[in-house]
């Protein structure tokens, strides 16, 4: 009886340390998995094939400033949002037709989000933490990577292989990725939100809404600024929300902004240095208003008449 | 409402051009103002090399004709090269004021020219460009003397639009194409709206014939990112460009409306259509409010060309490269 015991004992304690070697073996390859950092060519290596669809062998890759060889004239936006390098890999039917994947990798996760706010407008769909498609255009961003499929011509066996090709990457993008934490000061959750943009530099802001040749609101690649369409009683207002890494730039900016945008209205003392905001009208009878609220300034255009640009200046600064 | 001076006693800007000037349409006043202000940044040029105020600014009225086909695009859209050679006829005899196409070529092109075709990589449709071509070989222009280009990419003849694996080099930041080869020029660019200049056109297209730059314009030749690109057109205004260029064909097929030069399917847009000019700017105004007005049609309401494209109104204003003002151009509109 006691020898079936130790031999009982003797297998089990086996069992225990062959269980526990397994188990750590399989920590230590997820362990690695996740601490060896991901090289961005990786996700364009496919796993699966798809019927019909070939890998040209095509590949190219740009690095910082040789962006501006694959898209002149737009690699700017790019280096607005911390670009570090991107891959361009084709893939094509027996039709002869063309998938174009584009994978940019950024600096961080929300200036991938960045990029993907300039334009949203398309069929939601689960890749990546966030994707849109419309018109044989993917675009997805996950983690620190933004994403563009394109086809020249679009139809069902294209689309399915756009898809296909996009949820291949967003699988292999282990992580989910943050969004800029300014989102969190914007009534988001109101229908009357629209068209959310996330930026930094004057050059994206005067791609949204045109303010002005030189930066007056001293945007940099340290400010984090958002800008919305904000719709109340049939008006469509402009919003934009700053958050400068000190109060004295708010303060700067918002005096700067004042004297530079209602340059011909007789500005007191007390509306460049009070806290309580200027709202003032301008152009075709419309009003703009500014407020400054610790290390923010709010803007707000467009409005019809004062108690509406008053008003969504209230809903802004509430919310910080 | 009182308005404050927009220079201070050196003719530099006191204040910035804001959203309110275009507004109140003083923007390109004060964009005329700031003649004196140097902002070339060339350096010690050759000045057939350096941009320069055109003395002789245009007094008459700029011609543009536009010509659109419904049949030009299949449903692949892809263009109909004959339907191309008769748009492209059309275009040219009214412009010239001409029944037959060779005189028409004959008043722009003299046969014993070498004829530099600017076009724009990945943008111009090769239909329109071969029909040009076809065109500059009838009235007796040499195959050997025709360069088809687009930045440091070039091809020579008819065969050269297809293959353009030449490279000429630059002479003082300006391509060799232009500085010793040739001795006319065509630009045809595919105009769409643009991220950082507002839109492409005709005007913008020269940048690709010049090299020295930087998106940060930091030690460069030329100058021209800052401000929405408006000095961009700064390009065009270097003499051995402006006095080349003796017509301007742009690619209006399939224009972009938003967020180019990034293709973005959803606002590509089947217009059909193809402009000609002697006149750049004339040529871009044009375009800019087909685009404006077909961005207002896609909204439902005003949505703005952002940023606004300064450098068309700076190419009339400071360096008088043409008219950008609608009662300065004839617009003449076919459809074939």
């Amino acid at each position: 009886m006691q020898n079936r015991l130790k031999v009982w004992s003797k297998r089990n304690t086996f069992l225990f340390f062959l269980i526990l070697c397994i188990i750590s073996i399989a920590c230590i390859i997820g362990i690695k998995k996740i601490l060896t950092p991901m090289r961005t060519i990786d996700l364009l290596t496919c796993n699966k094939s798809l019927e019909k669809w070939t890998d040209t062998d095509h590949l190219e890759h740009y690095v910082g400033n040789e962006l501006v060889e694959y898209i002149n004239g737009g690699a700017e936006l790019y280096f607005a949002y911390g670009f570090k390098q991107a891959y361009v890999k084709e893939y094509r039917n027996d039709s002869g037709r063309n998938i174009i994947v584009e994978v940019y990798e950024m600096d961080k996760s929300e200036n991938a989000y960045g990029v993907y706010s300039f334009d949203t407008d398309g069929e939601h769909l689960d890749i990546g933490f966030e994707a849109t498609y419309a018109y044989g255009l993917l675009k997805f961003w996950k983690d620190r990577f933004f994403v563009r499929i394109i086809s020249e011509s679009e139809d069902e066996t294209t689309r399915n292989a756009i898809l296909f090709y996009g949820k291949q990457i967003a699988d292999k993008i282990h992580k989910r990725g943050v969004k800029p934490g300014i989102l969190s000061y914007v009534p988001t959750g109101r229908p009357s939100v629209k068209d959310l943009r996330y930026f930094h530099t004057n050059a994206c802001l005067s791609n949204f809404y045109y303010l002005s040749d030189d930066n007056i609101l001293g945007l940099n690649k340290d400010t984090e600024a958002v800008t919305y369409e904000y719709m109340v009683d049939n008006q469509l207002l402009r919003v934009v929300l700053i958050q400068y890494s000190l109060s004295e730039y708010a303060k700067k900016f918002y005096q700067t902004f004042i004297k530079s945008y209602f340059f011909d209205k007789s500005i007191q003392d007390s509306d460049l240095h009070g806290t309580a905001g200027y709202i003032e009208r301008v152009e075709e009878g419309k009003y703009t208003g500014i407020r400054i609220s610790a290390r923010f300034l709010i803007i707000v255009f467009e409005a019809e008449n004062r108690e509406s640009c008053e008003d969504v200046l209230n809903l802004q600064a509430i919310q910080l | 409402m009182k308005e404050r001076n927009h220079l201070d006693a050196h003719g530099k800007f006191i204040r910035p051009i804001t959203r309110r000037d275009f507004l109140k349409g003083t923007a390109f006043t004060i964009a005329g103002l700031s003649l004196g202000v140097d902002i070339f940044g060339c350096g010690n040029r050759p000045p057939e090399y350096t941009p320069s105020i055109r003395e002789n600014a245009l007094a008459n009225k700029s011609t543009v004709v536009l010509i659109r086909s419904d049949e030009v695009l299949d449903e692949s859209h892809v263009p109909n090269q004959s339907v191309i050679d008769n748009m492209v006829n059309r275009a040219v005899t009214s412009l010239a004021g001409e029944k037959d196409p060779v005189a028409a070529w004959k008043s722009f092109i003299r046969p014993s020219d070498t004829v530099g075709v600017k076009i724009s990589e990945n943008a111009t449709h090769l239909e329109i460009v071969k029909t040009v071509v076809r065109n500059l070989q009838s009235i007796g222009v040499a195959d050997q003397r025709i360069v088809v280009w687009d930045r440091k990419y070039a091809g020579v003849g008819y065969a050269g639009i297809e293959d353009r694996s030449q490279s000429f080099g630059y002479r003082n930041n300006i391509s060799k194409i232009i500085t010793d080869h040739c001795t006319a020029l065509i630009t045809i660019p595919r105009t769409k709206v643009h991220w950082l200049a507002g839109i492409t056109g005709g005007v913008k297209s020269w940048l690709g014939s010049v090299t020295g730059i930087n998106t940060k314009d930091r030690d460069v030749t030329f100058v021209i990112h800052g401000d929405s690109c408006a000095e961009v057109c700064s390009i065009n205004a270097i003499p051995v460009i402006r006095d080349k260029c003796r017509l301007v064909v742009v690619d209006a097929l399939r224009p972009l409306f938003h967020g180019g030069p990034q293709i973005d399917p959803k606002f590509l847009w089947d217009y059909r259509g193809l402009l000609m000019s002697t006149d750049p700017v004339a040529v871009d105004t044009v375009c800019l409010n087909i685009l404006q007005e077909k961005r207002n049609e896609f909204k439902g309401r005003e949505w703005f060309i952002n940023p606004p494209a300064k450098h068309i109104f700076v190419a009339d204003k400071k360096y008088g490269l043409g008219n950008s003002d609608l009662d300065k151009i004839e617009l003449q509109e076919y459809t074939i």
